[in-house]
């Protein structure tokens, strides 16, 4: 079980992932429809990991992500993205996106995404 | 293809209405046997990997065969022959139209005629004719050439589109060329997303509220009756899904795009529009698809 944080600016999106993601047991801490959102939920709720839309108006995906890492270098973050995009996800990676998953969502690819991405965040040493 | 074209012919010559022309497609789809239910019946396929190959066809735009045969379900020869059992078992859009009692076989045979007068059709071709090919009739009945470059790109845009109805709103779209007057209502709601990159497009839906809360409707899996924010952003979601399958189809060719943010918005009326409007008919209305270069990028 973990804390999430979901950010994506259509409603539909974020009611999509909050229902896949509390079935399967875990705990979605705050919604941001924004970028500016998204840096001040993070900052309250430290959460677990955060699933970052990559297109929003406004501050994009990969603004948030430099944003985020500059509150917690080891913010977990699984950029969600629609087919075709992908050097705004290369990007993403190489500013610091631990994975991906790709629109439609399905419940089995968030899980797994998500799981793998919390596994290798166990695995790490902590920092002293 | 040709008993598709002719299907289309049949419309755009007011013989049949649109909505009759979707009872027959959809009346015509739901008779044909489904490839992966044959795949089982042969032992060929578990339910597993039908499935599979479903939820893989979601995501890629590649046909079931093809996907089935990349992911190692079957072979080419397989394949063929699944095909050849399939195409036995196809009931043709002409048998449908007498069989939802549109047309009688007499009036069917006569508008057939004037059909292949009109296209300079021989017998021979027209029984040699392939089966359904989008693309196809979409290059005949719509015309971009004067977007000359663009063209190509926009052919597949609508055939792509086509495709993404059957696939995430169950629906048989047909194409209305040309499109029908607008009328009051038409653009009660406007969604609109660029496609940015080595080329760049401008994308739009437009739709009565009507048509939005089916659509709505549809792409979630739930009842939308009120156009508020969740009924919007389905929409939008649709076409960003759409417009990323597309851009996926593109990166295959080597063509490097983004997708922009998705506007939607209550329609004004709009007098300065450009580029091409295509109107969709569904079941449940009309879509149109509005397709330009934007201007500052023009």
């Amino acid at each position: 079980m973990a804390r999430i944080l979901i950010v994506d600016d259509s409603m539909m999106m974020r009611k999509t992932l909050r229902t896949i993601l509390q079935r399967a047991g875990h705990i979605v801490t705050a919604e941001a429809a924004n970028g500016d959102q998204a840096i001040m939920y993070y900052a309250n709720h430290r959460p677990d990991l955060v699933t970052l839309d990559i297109t929003m108006p406004g501050m994009n995906g990969t603004e948030v992500i430099k944003k985020l890492r500059e509150i917690d270098p080891d913010a977990n973050v699984v950029i969600v993205s629609a087919l075709g995009q992908k050097h705004i996800i290369f990007e993403a990676l190489q500013n610091g996106a631990k994975n991906y998953i790709l629109k439609p969502i399905t419940e089995d690819k968030l899980l797994a995404v998500v799981n793998m991405v919390l596994t290798h965040s166990c695995d790490s040493p902590t920092p002293a | 293809m040709l008993d598709q074209y002719f299907i289309h012919y049949l419309l755009n010559k007011g013989i049949l209405t649109h909505r009759q022309v979707h009872d027959v497609l959809a009346y015509e789809r739901a008779v044909r046997v489904r490839l992966g239910l044959l795949a089982i019946n042969a032992g060929l396929m578990t339910a597993a990997q039908v499935e599979e190959v479903h939820r893989l066809q979601r995501s890629r735009d590649k046909q079931f065969g093809a996907l089935a045969v990349e992911k190692g379900f079957l072979t080419d020869e397989q394949l063929a022959g699944l095909l050849e059992t399939q195409k036995q078992g196809h009931l043709p859009v002409m048998q449908a139209v007498v069989d939802k009692d549109y047309l009688s076989l007499e009036q069917l045979a006569v508008h057939l005629a004037a059909f292949r007068l009109e296209n300079e059709l021989t017998i021979q071709e027209w029984r040699a004719s392939q089966p359904v090919d989008t693309e196809k009739i979409i290059r005949l009945l719509a015309d971009f050439s004067p977007a000359g470059s663009l063209a190509d790109t926009y052919y597949d845009y609508i055939a792509l589109l086509f495709r993404n109805i059957v696939r995430f709103l169950n629906d048989t779209p047909v194409i209305l060329w040309p499109p029908p007057q607008k009328d009051a209502n038409a653009d009660d709601w406007l969604v609109t997303q660029v496609v940015a990159g080595d080329v760049t497009i401008a994308t739009g839906l437009a739709m009565r509220e009507s048509v939005l809360l089916e659509v709505a409707s549809r792409f979630s899996g739930e009842t939308i009756r009120q156009a508020d924010e969740m009924a919007t952003d389905c929409v939008a979601e649709f076409l960003n899904v759409h417009n990323g399958v597309f851009g996926g189809n593109l990166s295959e060719l080597g063509i490097a795009v983004d997708l922009e943010p998705q506007h939607i918005s209550k329609t004004v009326e709009r007098n300065d529009e450009t580029g091409y409007r295509v109107a969709i008919g569904l079941s449940f209305g009309r879509i149109d698809v509005l397709l330009s270069v934007p201007a500052e990028r023009s």
